[in-house]
């Protein structure tokens, strides 16, 4: 129970009586002191039919959520008189359920289709086949979901009751479940010597001590050690007594007739773990994974609820990002406007500044003089030819025809008086620093004067330097 | 779960199709945001080293523009050159007959570098030494980006002659980066 964090169990149990809500404590023994609680909604469950079964449905699940508003979850026991129950012979090396189901379908007067079934093996070759009404069982569990109840196992009470007796049972005696009120269980039948199918219906008052005898003989296998018998007395307490008292040297004896005793049997037992399940095929129970499903649903909201705060947490930084880019841009613009007062910015101002840098800077001196371009000065050739005049001798006259100058040579040709006036002009212009006088050529005219040709060369480490 | 607590959970009770589209369509949402946050990341980043950038190019461009030139960004238009070298003949009174010829030579690349170097023969007949370098000077001081790259003075024929022949090369460096070549279409 969700409201009660206890080891109690909830059974919702469709007794064709009543509608019992029951909760149990399972380590409890069977006394009628355990530790039970039973809230009798007074609605029965007796028509079969989905269409039928809808308004008392809607009704028992009103019921249930008035009792447990947090939902719970429960096993819920049918009563047998909505089964088909019957015992088939399978042979042994056919063994299946599906054999077996086979085998049963002959025995039921609807399509199997219809049906949801289960079955237990009985020793070697028989096999106790259950089967409920698909459709009916679905509303009605649909309608416990509805209202927050999931119902994990659908039982069958005739089956659970055998089931308990037969857990009770020991050193082959045989335990009689005495019923005449609230576990309607199985008619026996003794023909052919198979066991009859515990198809239940009501049945007269059996008053003789023989045909209880009989009715004791032929249940004998319902049980897994054959040693239950499913007895269904009526006529209440004074009747019963003869019967066991005929059978108490042999029976052990389960009085289940009074409701405290009962229903706490049948709900303390559906709680075990071998009770023969309805809740298959197309009733299979999917609650099984409904914490897998509320898990992943809240991780599911969780993760939902992550990316939406990361959504907006996003859409808030471009927003932010946004508003700094229009902040940034007229800084951008009035850089630009440092530069160009005039005309409009363009959109690649900062390339037009890259290029308009590129440009200043190869028209100056730096990147000239980084690309081996010479510089200097433009009236240098002039100041070199000054710097040469100014280094000839006084008394030495020359008379110049030519001059040549460019960066690199500075030719002069022209007369002088003598050889030795010409070695002299050679001999004062090697003083000029980086450059260097190449010896003159010099020839005596018939005037007594000399022609001469004076060659003056840059030194090389001057020039690349 | 209290009641209040389970009616929420009850409302959230959508189906999975249902939350696998909310999911879908935030992470999506998600994803877009994520691509524009980044792309705003990498605009404002960008934007900020080029206003960076910009500032520090203004402050050199600016440097650089109180800077002489030695090189110009386009070749001189050749009358410009020559009203600028009869004007300086002027100032240094070297008479306007004297300038018998100019012959601008087509502009030829520096090898390795970015620069074009442009010249200008100029021939003159008889003039004097000092009126000569007088308009040299005065052209050159004038334009930075000038500079005399040959003299050739010869003594005219006779020894009463006055003056000199003069050839003078006049040269500047016109800023020419290589230009990418533009790429081929492809042949369809």
């Amino acid at each position: 129970m969700r409201s009660e964090p206890t080891l109690r169990r909830l059974t919702v149990y469709f007794s064709d009586r009543r509608t019992f809500f029951v909760e149990v404590d399972p380590r409890a023994g069977p006394s009628p002191d355990a530790d039970v609680r039973i809230v009798d909604t007074g609605l029965a469950l007796m028509p079969r039919q989905a269409a039928d079964i809808l308004p008392l449905a809607e009704q028992i699940g009103q019921a249930l959520r008035d009792t447990y508003p947090d939902g719970a979850t429960c096993r819920a026991v049918l009563p047998a008189a909505w089964c088909f129950i019957h015992v088939v012979t399978v042979p042994t090396a056919q063994w299946t359920a599906e054999a077996a189901a086979f085998e049963f379908e002959p025995l039921v007067p609807v399509p199997l289709e219809q049906l949801t079934w289960s079955c237990r093996r009985l020793g070697e070759d028989k096999a106790l086949v259950v089967a409920v009404f698909t459709e009916a069982i679905a509303v009605l569990l649909r309608h416990l979901e509805e209202n927050g109840v999931d119902a994990e196992v659908v039982a069958v009470d005739a089956l659970v009751a055998a089931d308990a007796a037969d857990a009770r049972s020991s050193g082959g005696r045989v335990v009689v479940l005495v019923d005449d009120q609230h576990v309607t269980i199985a008619k026996p039948d003794f023909g052919g010597g198979e066991v009859a199918p515990f198809r239940t219906f009501r049945r007269p008052a059996v008053q003789s001590p023989d045909a209880d005898r009989q009715l004791l003989l032929g249940a004998a296998p319902v049980g897994e050690n054959r040693t239950t018998a499913l007895v269904h007395v009526l006529g209440g307490a004074e009747a019963t007594k003869p019967t066991v008292e005929l059978l108490s040297g042999a029976l052990d004896f389960i009085d289940v007739s009074a409701p405290e005793v009962a229903v706490p049997l049948l709900c303390r037992e559906v709680h075990k773990p071998n009770v023969l399940d309805l809740r298959r095929q197309s009733l299979v129970y999917s609650g099984r994974w409904r914490g897998v499903r509320t898990c992943g649903r809240r991780s599911a909201v969780a993760f939902a609820v992550l990316l939406a705060a990361c959504g907006v947490g996003l859409r808030v930084e471009n927003v932010r990002y946004t508003e700094a880019l229009e902040d940034l841009r007229p800084l951008r613009d009035g850089v630009y406007r440092r530069v160009f007062p005039d005309g409009a910015v363009p959109a690649a101002a900062g390339a037009r500044l890259r290029s308009e840098l590129a440009k200043l800077t190869g028209v100056t001196r730096q990147a000239a003089e980084a690309a081996v371009v010479s510089t200097s000065s433009g009236l240098a050739l002039v100041e070199q030819l000054a710097a040469l005049a100014a280094l000839l001798p006084e008394q030495t006259k020359v008379y110049l025809a030519e001059l040549v100058a460019d960066a690199d040579a500075l030719i002069l040709s022209g007369q002088t008086t003598s050889h030795q006036a010409a070695g002299e002009m050679v001999q004062s212009m090697n003083q000029l620093p980086g450059w260097t006088v190449e010896p003159p050529r010099s020839k005596l005219r018939k005037d007594q004067t000399v022609d001469c040709r004076i060659s003056v060369v840059r030194n090389r480490h001057e020039q690349a330097g | 779960m209290s009641r209040p607590a389970e009616s929420v959970m009850g409302r959230l009770r959508a189906p999975a199709s249902l939350w696998c589209s909310v999911i879908v369509a935030l992470v999506l949402w998600v994803w877009v945001e994520a691509r524009v946050y980044a792309s705003r990341q990498d605009s404002y980043r960008a934007l900020v080293a080029q206003v960076e950038q910009m500032s520090a190019d203004a402050g050199r461009i600016a440097q650089l523009r109180s800077v002489p030139r030695v090189a110009v960004e386009q070749p001189r238009p050749n009358d410009e050159l020559l009203d600028q070298i009869k004007r300086s003949m002027d100032r240094a009174e070297l008479p306007a007959e004297r300038w018998i010829g100019n012959d601008p030579a087509p502009p030829v690349r520096i090898p390795g570098s970015p620069y074009k170097r442009l010249s200008t023969r100029l021939t003159f007949d008889g003039v004097g030494l000092r009126p000569l370098v007088a308009t040299l000077h005065d052209l050159v001081t004038g334009d930075p980006t000038l500079t005399i790259a040959e003299l050739h003075l010869t003594a005219p024929p006779g020894e009463r002659a006055a003056g000199w022949n003069a050839d003078v090369t006049l040269s500047y460096l016109i800023y020419a980066p290589y230009q990418q070549e533009p790429r081929a279409l492809p042949a369809k």
